[in-house]
């Protein structure tokens, strides 16, 4: 009928105007892109909202110090840095889009923050052929997306083998641990695997990996399961809060030699420390690993400081957990444009690109602001310091570090 | 054999945590007509309020009484909001409101509380004082009175509801609002009565969640809401007895899985135990008061 | 045709299109059913598992994947079927999680880490638009047709609708297949746009957009999710970072206000119906036109 015709015709109509609309709300190419021909423009991927924004916040913060400081002294080659932003919170799909964005005209990106985001983002960076430099993720980690991505980090087995061997030789008479892991990300469970082989190798056996999920309303049965077979040695790694209470609990029902708790780095955060002076300094004596201690060095006294009076005591520390990997990241990108010579010219981007790149996978002592010489390592890493602390008054005290004297 | 016991002590301790929530969000149902999504959140929110104060004050009685008076003022404030949509029968949409009011308040507490970050109680407020120890079993101050207290709300609610006149007021207006009102029921008044009292019982659990764990953090709100809702599913709808039911059933598999099996699998073991008993009977353990 | 940055666009706004689209569907008869979410993981999942490790040819991973979602929605639905509203919300709410954490536990689909370096779909774009012109005209046809009209007196009054004979059950049981199927469509796409799979993608962090979408654009017509789903997902990516931080408080008031104020959404019913009254005006009694002044 001719009426049903002309209603399909609409609906067809509809359709089309539907269609349209896809296309004309999509931007026009390169609209959120600056042409970097009187500065470096470089995208950072950080997540500034969502779960992950209590690190986001000030490592964001921290790369603004960054680049202060990198203009202040001149720029890079004389122009200076502008950072594009965006914020991944921790969502997938922005992370994707993200990189996308970042891709399209970057020489070289930062980030992003989050290792679930890093993971999403490494197959799109390799596709499209630009570099990522990332913090906090093991190289095992990025091998999806080599040799396009590197992270300011070292291999798990290494950190393993320092973290294991120091403990052990702290307690010689140590022969059976139980290990408590966050099953849900990746990376620390790798961790573990990596700290079994380490302790097996030394003659300790591993009795049990106990999982305790993130804000766990009852740790008290992986306690109990731990405990019934009689371990002399105890491995967390585990959240800050998730440590505190399961060691608090440890110690209520009757595990009490604290020399003989290792916390690995990951926990290394202000509430770890805060969540221990409130439970009476339960954590003092555990040994931890640390990527950082409380700093030594002007710059880190400096960042230390000013975090600290923006948001006071407890928070600074964050700085050195979330913030200073992505300031040595900002001063390495400086370095690799200035080393390479690369212009910024849009026009030999995908060359450019390319020189970053290299430069980047053979980096050799290097030296970076508060972290001393570091250098590539084969697999995307670098040779970051590290250090083995014990904990007083529940703050971490250095015993030694991977530092090269 | 002691394991096992204090395994099953911690299964009892946490599965009365999510009875006292489903015990919450049931009486929003049987009273309200509400399937209240944000329930988890805003107790949640108010031990942040309450840590928050402890922070700035030192009080520890002040930060319990901002904790009340949050988590009742919270409920207070949403009623109005979701009265419009009951009104209308909107089903789906007061449950989705919900939902979105639960967002809002997870977002606050992961921006403005702690940078996100979790947070913890002194030592001194945690555990509730004392405690029995024998070898591996444990049982605290704390872990008494949340049992004890989720035995005894149920009584008391039982007790309000179905045996007062106030309570039968409250069930009829739920029932059916229209005939309610040609009785002369005050209902404005009644329903702002019924989501005080809900704010209350979330002002009780907020403080017994203080004292059974000591900490908090920003997702644990909608862990608690998620396990209410299910709890209630699987105890019956608006069925308070198959709310504390369920809580402790929960609270005792997620345990037990912890305890001998993959601990990653204690919350899908969980869920899949009650979806598995909800396909079998629909209306839950103990039947249906209400229809959800 | 467009850079990578407008063609991930252009996909993610499909792929939330469909989505929304999927949950739209049974969301109009009543029921808050979460199933394009895990209908997505599995449909991407199985597509980037049989290309990467068993070389079968990309649109038959990509296809396999769509009917695996739509077999197993169908599989659901015959217990999911009798389940109230709320019941429905909460299981396959909980569904989302179980399948999560059995994805995460499983190794030879990546883990937690889950999956990429599968073959790429070359014009993906083009299929991804091709399929919102399909599903809109699925949708727009079941909408206007017998099936519509029971599954709309479902909603206003299931039992009414029982009593006049509407089989509740078996239409519960067709609709959560057709949305799991379009969600498994919209879970292929994206997969296949990310480049990578993991069990976070299709989890609870959809659901606030999806809810947004539908509650926004207007439940109760198609028309909402796809004219509204570009301009929600759109919106943050162009304003100053100093708003974009307030993103979910911001969503999370709209769908407050907008069930407050609006809870039939922008596109309703009755603006579809004038819109089409005005293009095709109806000829009344007696062989003249109304609608234009000329009666005779």
């Amino acid at each position: 009928m001719k009426q049903n015709r002309k209603i399909y015709f609409c609906e067809m109509a509809l359709v089309a105007i539907a269609l349209v609309n896809l296309f004309l709300i999509s931007p026009s190419e390169g609209a959120s892109t600056k042409v970097a021909v009187d500065r470096w423009t470089i995208p950072f991927i950080n997540a500034v909202t969502g779960p992950a924004a209590g690190l986001g916040i000030p490592l964001d913060w921290c790369q603004d110090q960054a680049v202060n400081d990198i203009n202040s002294a001149g720029g890079i080659a004389g122009k200076p840095l502008v950072i594009e932003k965006c914020d991944e919170a921790m969502d997938p799909t922005r992370a994707a889009s993200c990189m996308k964005k970042a891709a399209t005209g970057g020489l070289v990106v930062m980030g992003p923050m989050t290792s679930l985001s890093i993971r999403v983002a490494q197959p799109i960076a390799k596709s499209a052929e630009v570099m990522m430099l990332v913090a906090y993720i093991s190289p095992e980690f990025i091998q999806d997306g080599r040799p396009w991505i590197v992270s300011l980090s070292r291999n798990l087995e290494y950190r393993a083998e320092f973290d294991m061997s120091n403990w052990v030789q702290r307690n010689p008479e140590m022969k059976k641990v139980v290990i408590f892991q966050l099953p849900i990300i990746a990376e620390w469970r790798d961790l573990v695997k990596a700290h079994k082989k380490s302790l097996e190798k030394r003659g300790v056996q591993v009795l049990d990996v106990i999982d305790v999920a993130q804000g766990s309303l009852d740790v008290s049965s992986a306690v109990v399961r731990a405990l019934k077979l009689n371990p002399d040695g105890i491995d967390t790694v585990l959240w800050a809060s998730d440590t505190v209470r399961v060691i608090r609990e440890l110690g209520n029902r009757g595990f009490k030699d604290t020399k003989r708790i290792f916390i690995h780095q990951s926990a290394d955060l202000s509430e770890l420390y805060t969540m221990a002076a409130e439970a009476n300094n339960a954590l003092d004596g555990c040994y931890m690993g640390a990527f950082a201690i409380t700093p030594t060095t002007p710059v880190g006294k400096r960042l230390f400081e000013g975090y600290r009076k923006l948001k006071g005591q407890e928070n600074a520390r964050k700085i050195a957990w979330a913030g200073e990997g992505y300031y040595i990241a900002t001063y390495l990108i400086k370095e690799a444009i200035e080393m390479t010579g690369v212009t910024g010219d849009p026009g030999k981007l995908k060359q450019e690109r390319t020189m970053i790149r290299d430069y980047l996978n053979s980096v050799k002592d290097y030296d970076a602001p508060m972290w001393g010489r570091i250098s590539s390592i084969e697999g995307g890493g670098f040779t970051i310091p590290l250090y083995f602390t014990q904990i007083e008054n529940s703050k971490p005290v250095p015993i030694t570090s991977t530092i090269q004297k | 054999m002691e394991a096992l016991l204090a395994i099953i002590e911690a299964g009892i301790v946490s599965g009365s945590i999510y009875s006292l929530i489903a015990v919450g969000m049931t009486l929003l149902l049987v009273v309200a007509d509400v399937i209240q999504f944000a329930y988890g959140q805003a107790v949640v929110i108010s031990i942040f309020f309450c840590w928050l104060t402890l922070h700035l004050t030192n009080s520890v009685v002040l930060s319990f009484f901002v904790a009340a008076v949050v988590s009742t003022v919270l409920q207070f404030v949403l009623e109005p909001l979701l009265r419009t949509l009951r009104e209308r029968k909107l089903v789906l949409e007061t449950l989705i409101l919900t939902i979105a009011v639960g967002m809002i308040l997870t977002e606050a507490m992961c921006q403005y509380f702690n940078a996100g970050m979790p947070i913890a109680f002194p030592d001194s407020m945690a555990g509730g004082g004392w405690a029995l120890s024998f070898r591996l079993i444990r049982i605290t101050a704390a872990d008494l009175y949340v049992v004890v207290a989720t035995v005894a709300s149920l009584a008391v609610l039982a007790f309000f509801l179905f045996k007062t006149r106030q309570g039968k007021t409250l069930r009829a207006m739920a029932y059916n609002i229209q005939v309610s009102r040609l009785l002369g029921i005050p209902i404005r008044k009644c329903t702002t009565l019924s989501f005080v009292v809900a704010g209350f019982l979330s002002a009780l659990t907020a403080i017994l969640l203080i004292l059974a764990l000591g900490a908090a953090s920003p997702v644990l709100g909608e862990n608690l809401t998620f396990k209410g809702l299910a709890v209630m599913m699987l105890g019956g709808m608006g069925n308070l007895k198959g709310a504390v039911l369920g809580g402790f059933i929960l609270g005792l598999i997620e345990a037990l899985v912890r305890g001998y099996l993959i601990g990653d699998w204690a919350d899908a073991v969980g869920m899949g135990v009650i979806m598995f008993v909800i396909t079998l009977k629909p209306a839950g353990l103990l039947g249906q008061v209400k229809q959800g | 045709m467009f850079s990578l940055y407008v063609n991930n666009l252009l996909l993610t706004v499909i792929f939330f299109i469909l989505v929304s689209w999927a949950c739209y569907l049974p969301f109009s008869c009543g029921q808050l059913y979460n199933g394009p979410a895990f209908c997505a993981a599995i449909s991407g999942y199985f597509a980037a598992y049989v290309t990467k490790c068993f070389h079968w040819p990309v649109l038959l991973g990509f296809f396999g994947g769509i009917v695996l979602a739509g077999l197993f929605a169908l599989g659901l639905s015959l217990i999911l079927a009798p389940f109230t509203g709320f019941q429905m919300a909460v299981a396959t709410m909980a569904l989302i999680f179980i399948i999560q954490t059995v994805l995460k536990n499983l190794d030879f689909l990546g883990g937690v880490v889950g999956m990429s370096g599968f073959p790429e779909i070359k014009n993906l774009l083009v299929i991804g638009l091709v399929s919102v012109v399909i599903v809109l005209i699925l949708l727009h046809r079941l909408h206007n047709s017998r099936w519509g009209r029971a599954m709309e007196a479902v909603d206003v009054d299931s039992e009414m609708a029982r009593s006049m004979g509407i089989d509740a059950i078996k239409m519960s049981i067709v609709i959560q297949t057709i949305s799991g199927t379009i969600g498994g469509l919209a879970g292929g796409i994206y997969t296949f746009a990310l480049g990578t799979v993991h069990p976070e993608i299709f989890g609870f962090g959809l659901l606030l957009y999806t809810y947004t979408i539908i509650i926004v654009g207007g439940r109760h017509t198609p028309w909402g999710p796809l004219f509204f789903a570009p301009i929600l997902w759109l919106i943050p990516e162009f304003v100053p970072a100093g708003i974009v931080k307030y993103r979910n408080f911001m969503f999370g008031a709209i769908i407050i206000v907008f069930l407050l104020a609006m809870p039939e959404g922008v596109i309703t019913k009755g603006l579809v119906r004038r819109i089409k009254f005005a293009l095709v005006p109806k000829k009344a009694e007696g062989g003249g036109w109304v609608g234009n002044g000329k009666n005779t």
